[in-house]
């Protein structure tokens, strides 16, 4: 047999976190409400780099181009339920998200959180093994477990590290994402029972039934809704969105970077594994309704933004507005949405952890989110001012950065699907950049009015290693798009396929 | 117009508002502060000379390739339809005598225009802040842009803002979130504090409670069975 590699990448971070809670437990007996020096943060950091290093292995290991799903390990579990992994391209892109954000999540971290740290890394490492197992298993049971399993540390983050009002953020991103979960699990055991496996290989080959007259009487539709459920409130997708801001607003940076970067994200997964392959006539069914609700997504969610004056919020915001272009993508149908969708993904995660990491500097210094205590950063903080600048352009989606590829892409998928879709996507294009640029000029430009900003220091070290790479992957896919599309191409055409063999 | 030359510092004694010839004849977007208008240098000078030559004769130079051997020209570079006959019919309009004044009609406003800048930038100074004392409507729509900002604020902008509050504090805060976790929330609340408050702790209350249900559960069965 092969060496696990899917098994270490998903299970090194866990193994990590056992292991920093055994060392504290045979090693301090201090309470840990006491403040813990920052060498748990560099052990954690040691574990999630050499899971980035393992999964880089990984990407080595993966033949670009291969057909269906690769690296598979299965070990038989329980009755016709298995232990199975397995990746494709899309899943390989979102496993490397993963595993560059977290360690810069830790990175972010050192000096910002000051208590519980041995419990804050724990959290960090436990939901990176859960996030990853999202994107490797291939098995249904299995997805629905690290899926749910992903909400725990979370949970804890926001609720334990967050601001003053974390316990309701941290309740309500909680229990809305629960209650969505609940309807995929009935639709779990549904399939389950029906196909009599929880193999995703097997179930994507299994036809559910549909009955063209009467789709309210056919299992894929009740099917395809409570998948829908799920991964439309973990997107999040109006009207289920409204835990998102609330949640960014009061997590630490680093959950908010994780949170906008690969939590969201799975969501957009879901829909491409399990929604397009399993219930393809539904699919073509609800496009309609997918398309009003990104549709509104985006206008609604970029005038929102646009109203806020907490920048974090602005920015979660948006991300409601970015990932109504991921949805429209990926029900136009099309290669090019499709494509479009999945890159607009990893180039959010991008943008959005890098944009959520510029607030953090701020907020470290000033220890305020609102838009009114700043202005004229430019004259104490140039380097950070050019940083913000290229991210600012970069989620208005400005040529040369990947979010015009992301963009651009799903408009034009969504355009032969939909004029009208295309065209109520791109209003939201203009309102990006008006919010956008007005938090820029609000933040950065103009005079130093707060007196508080006279002393401010331009970023650190510790800032730059967070942000320098997000910069460099957000150019570098934006000048090179192919780096993805080389290895998302056959995921995408099998799913499109799957949906025409319907 | 723009004046390039050496940049004069802002005089802080400088009375802007009241130089109203210095004013007029710089335009909005010059800044020196008194000081005639003067030539540009020569390094302004030629840039300008090569547009303006390409700007008189671009049209006469390339005309011939544009329309009559058009398809050798633009190629695949310009994409037409093969019902589109659009440019075959602009030289057919050009021997049609009733279209001649489509054809002259931007060479008798370019001069008028130009006769109109000679008469107020050169001739007749002073001319423009005259016609600006003088007021009226007309002046007041070019001195406005038309209007265009005005409309666009009370329209695009305004509106925006209101349907942007309107959708976070009405559409999130009091319809998604109200009737939502936070409506939810509070019933439960509620429900729980009824039901709580059920629990007395009196022995009469529960025995009350046992003995009405067990009635009615009874009386179910008695009916189930047929009784009555």
């Amino acid at each position: 047999m092969d060496f696990p590699i899917l098994s270490a990448v998903t299970f090194l971070p866990l193994a990590g976190a056992v292991l920093i809670l055994l060392v504290r437990a045979l090693t301090h007996s201090q309470s840990s409400e006491e403040v813990e020096d920052n060498r748990v943060l560099y052990a954690g950091l040691i574990f999630s780099v050499a899971t980035f290093l393992v999964s880089i292995v990984m990407l080595l290991g993966f033949e670009i181009g291969g057909e269906g799903y690769q690296l598979v390990e299965e070990v038989a579990w329980y009755g016709d339920i298995s232990y199975k992994m397995g990746v494709d391209g899309m899943s390989v892109t979102l496993i490397l998200l993963t595993t560059l954000l977290t360690p810069i999540s830790l990175v972010a971290s050192i000096g910002s959180i000051k208590t519980r740290l041995t419990e804050y890394v724990v959290s960090f490492l436990v939901l990176e093994t859960f996030m990853i197992g999202v994107f490797c298993a291939l098995d249904l049971v299995v997805f629905y477990v690290f899926f749910e399993a992903g909400l725990i540390p979370m949970f804890i983050i926001i609720g334990v590290w967050g601001g003053i009002d974390r316990i309701y953020a941290s309740f309500k991103f909680f229990l809305y994402t629960l209650l969505g979960s609940l309807f995929m699990l009935a639709a779990v055991v549904y399939m389950y029972l029906a196909a009599g496996t929880s193999d995703i290989v097997a179930l994507e080959a299994y036809r559910f039934g549909w009955q063209d007259g009467s789709p309210w009487a056919s299992p894929q539709t009740w099917l395809f809704l409570a998948f829908f459920a799920s991964f439309a409130v973990k997107l999040p997708m109006w009207p289920v969105h409204t835990w998102l801001p609330d949640a960014h607003v009061q997590a630490p940076t680093a959950g908010s970077v994780i949170l906008a970067g690969v939590l969201l994200k799975m969501g957009g997964y879901g829909l491409l594994r399990f929604s397009l392959p399993m219930f393809p006539e539904a699919s073509l069914f609800f496009q309609p309704m997918v398309f009003v609700l990104s549709v509104i997504a985006i206008v609604y969610a970029s005038l929102v933004a646009w109203r806020q004056t907490d920048m974090k919020k602005l920015i979660a915001y948006s991300s409601v507005a970015h990932m109504g272009f991921v949805t429209l993508g990926i029900f136009s149908f099309t290669e090019i949405g499709v494509q479009g969708a999945v890159f607009q993904m990893l180039s959010h995660g991008l943008i959005s952890g890098a944009l959520f990491l510029i607030v953090g500097v701020v907020y470290d210094r000033m220890h305020t989110r609102e838009i009114e205590a700043y202005g004229g950063l430019v004259n104490k903080m140039p380097i950070y001012a050019a940083l913000f600048m290229l991210f600012t352009m970069a989620n208005v989606g400005l040529p040369g950065t990947s979010g015009f590829v992301g963009e651009i892409l799903t408009m034009v998928g969504a355009f032969q699907a939909s004029t009208w879709a295309a065209a109520g996507a791109a209003l939201g294009v203009i309102f990006s950049a008006v919010y956008m640029l007005t938090l820029y000029r609000r933040t950065v430009f103009g005079e130093v009015t707060n007196p508080a900003l006279e002393t401010i220091e331009d970023t650190n070290t510790k800032e730059l290693i967070c942000l320098v790479p997000l910069a460099a992957g957000t150019l570098l896919l934006g000048v090179m798009p192919n780096l993805v599309f080389d290895v998302t191409r056959e995921s995408s055409l099998r799913a499109l396929q799957m949906l025409g063999g319907g | 117009m723009t004046f390039h030359g050496p940049r004069a510092e802002p005089d802080p004694h400088a009375s802007h508002g009241h130089d109203d010839q210095a004013h007029d004849d710089h335009g909005h977007d010059d800044h020196h502060h008194g000081g005639e208008p003067h030539e540009s240098p020569i390094v302004m000078l030629i840039p300008l000379f090569v547009l303006s030559f390409g700007a008189i004769f671009a049209g006469g130079m390339f005309y011939d390739a544009m329309f009559h051997h058009g398809e050798a020209f633009w190629g695949d570079a310009i994409y037409r339809a093969a019902d589109n006959h659009v440019i075959h019919d602009i030289d057919k309009m050009k021997k049609d005598p009733s279209y001649a004044w489509v054809f002259w009609a931007p060479l008798v406003v370019t001069v008028i225009g130009f006769l109109i800048a000679v008469l107020t930038y050169l001739i007749n100074r002073g001319f423009g802040a005259r016609l600006a004392k003088g007021g009226g409507p007309l002046h007041a729509m070019f001195e406005n842009k038309w209007f265009f900002d005005e409309i666009y604020d009370v329209t695009l902008i305004k509106g925006s803002r209101w349907l942007g509050d309107t959708f976070w504090k009405v559409g999130d805060k009091k319809l998604i979130d109200g009737f939502g976790p936070d409506g939810v929330t509070a019933a439960v609340k509620w429900g729980s504090r009824r039901l709580s408050a059920m629990h007395t702790g009196y022995l009469y209350h529960y025995a009350f409670v046992i003995i009405g249900a067990a009635l009615i559960f009874g009386a179910i069965l008695f009916w189930r069975s047929g009784g009555l």
